[in-house]
């Protein structure tokens, strides 16, 4: 799914990718993990992809594979950059939320061509 | 879905009681900010009561965290209770559920 990146999208999105989860098969705690990391990531996108409020695009998409399911969440922003807006609790506290609660996650980003975080999680959460 | 609100109580001894229902995120973190800021300076305890908010992120997290040490600072007690599934997740990972910081019950809680 593809919406402008705006803090209203968030539930819209947790909503969705709830929705795809669970017909995939995922347990319901599962579930519940894989909202709340894709919520700490279109957060993130909201709040530091793009500059003066603009509400550039938030792409996620969540594919099987396997026994796991791969969650991609995309901007096409600034990229990550060091700053004051890259060390506030609230994105320390989202990282470690993302971390603890996913089997990996990977982040790339480029300047000026924007982000993408990848993460993995089981479809049972028993096996992860 | 149930729509997000904040509704204060003061139940007894001075305290605030802060019902939170639906799902405190990004986009409405700002409404539970302002609850909080709301609050007399006088008040010796409050109380968030978070057995109708069905999700919880980092960002009302940070609200709930920066009014809890706010508080702690001038001698007063901020404490959350009977949270959720999704939420006791995000406090246990946060470290948060140690400490008497979260209460199974409200009643627990205004005891304090």
């Amino acid at each position: 799914m593809r919406l402008p990146a705006a803090a209203e999208n968030i539930a819209v999105i947790r909503t969705e990718v709830g929705a795809r989860a669970a017909s995939l098969g995922m347990s319901q705690s599962g579930i519940l993990d894989l909202q709340t990391i894709v919520s700490e990531a279109c957060a993130n996108v909201v709040k530091y992809a793009y500059d003066d409020d603009l509400q550039g695009p938030l792409e996620v998409e969540l594919h099987p594979d396997g026994e796991r399911v791969n969650l991609y969440v995309r901007d096409h922003g600034s990229g990550i950059r060091p700053g004051p807006s890259s060390d506030t609790p609230s994105l320390k506290l989202g990282l470690l939320l993302i971390g603890a609660l996913s089997q990996r996650f990977s982040l790339s980003s480029e300047a000026g061509a924007g982000t993408e975080l990848k993460v993995v999680m089981a479809l049972d959460s028993r096996k992860s | 879905m149930s729509p997000f609100s904040v509704t204060e109580r003061s139940p007894q001894g001075g305290s605030r009681l802060l019902e939170v229902v639906g799902e405190l995120d990004l986009a409405v973190a700002d409404q539970l900010r302002s609850a909080l800021d709301a609050i007399p300076a006088d008040v010796p305890l409050v109380v968030i009561d978070l057995e109708r908010c069905a999700f919880l992120d980092s960002t009302g997290l940070a609200v709930i965290l920066a009014a809890h040490q706010e508080l702690e600072g001038s001698g007063r007690r901020l404490v959350v209770a009977a949270p959720t599934r999704q939420v006791e997740r995000i406090l246990e990972i946060t470290g948060l559920t140690k400490d008497g910081f979260v209460l199974d019950s409200v009643e627990e809680a205004l005891a304090e």
